[in-house]
């Protein structure tokens, strides 16, 4: 994991990022935030 | 060619254009959060944003411990941060990553067409309206619910601004990705291709706004709605993202 998608991580699992933005931002796109999923 | 722009109208229809953006974007996270709340998550509800997460989670020891911990490294590099900080968020990432994030779940997926459904299906119904209610404007003009069915139709248009503000934002500052946002999300999610819905969304929105302009609103006053639409959403986006937004719900 490369140090931006795990700062990134770390911010979200902290609680110090919005899980749902209204705007397409372009800052997190790239980074893997979401849950695991089926 | 005369050109008429009637400035009441212009005023007015401004007005109502910041005014809906505002009530387009709120409503818009309700829409998320709908969704959440039924599938049991907490959530909060920000200008711009809204938060989801499982139960307990914002009242769990080690998620305030976590937060403390990093507060005052949010705008730090990662790679600038002490190496026993790194350490310590380190361990609580998968101590609660373990607890909460470990679970296989398409609910995230959910959460997300929460909002993107509720912009839409909103826009949809208002669109369905006015092509019931076309042939009676069409013969005895608009009235003060065509008016506000129009702005609910428009809601469509977020799927036009947020595909056109990805990619200026990509051309302006490249970071590799055209698109962005609700939409990117769900195309990701759905295993397709990213521009997938971004982009067809972004062209139904688009063919929804040219019906409701060119065939609904009435001609004489065309010309001042398509100038009050760019100068309201543009004054009713900076008003609530950067000003009166982030103060009353920050």
């Amino acid at each position: 994991m490369n140090t931006n998608v795990l700062q990134h991580r770390i911010k979200f699992i902290a609680g110090l990022l919005p899980t749902h933005e209204t705007i397409a931002t372009s800052s997190s796109v790239n980074l893997d935030i979401s849950k695991p999923r089926k | 060619m005369k050109i008429l722009i009637d400035i009441k109208h212009l005023i007015f229809l401004s007005l109502a254009f910041v005014l809906f953006t505002i009530i387009g974007t709120v409503s818009h996270e309700y829409g998320h959060i709908i969704v959440a709340k039924s599938l049991g998550y907490e959530t909060t509800l920000h200008y711009g944003s809204m938060n989801s997460y499982p139960k307990g989670y914002s009242n769990d020891k080690d998620v305030i411990a976590f937060k403390n911990l990093t507060k005052d490294y949010v705008d730090v590099k990662y790679d600038s941060w002490p190496k026993e900080l790194k350490d310590k968020a380190q361990e609580y990432k998968n101590i609660l990553e373990k607890r909460y994030w470990n679970e296989k779940s398409n609910n995230d997926l959910f959460i997300t067409i929460g909002g993107t459904l509720q912009t839409t299906l909103t826009g949809t119904i208002g669109l369905l309206f006015l092509i019931w209610r076309r042939k009676i404007i069409c013969k005895k003009g608009m009235r003060t619910l065509d008016w506000l069915v129009v702005f609910l139709s428009l809601f469509w248009l977020r799927e036009v601004f947020n595909l056109v503000t990805s990619i200026g934002g990509e051309l302006i500052s490249p970071n590799g990705t055209w698109f962005g946002g609700d939409e990117l999300y769900i195309s990701r999610d759905l295993n397709l291709w990213s521009g997938t819905i971004p982009i067809i969304l972004a062209t139904i929105g688009t063919v929804i706004a040219i019906y409701v302009v060119f065939k609904i609103i009435p001609k004489k006053i065309r010309l001042t709605f398509i100038l009050s639409g760019f100068v309201g959403a543009i004054m009713g986006f900076i008003l609530w993202m950067h000003i009166i937004g982030p103060k009353i719900l920050p």
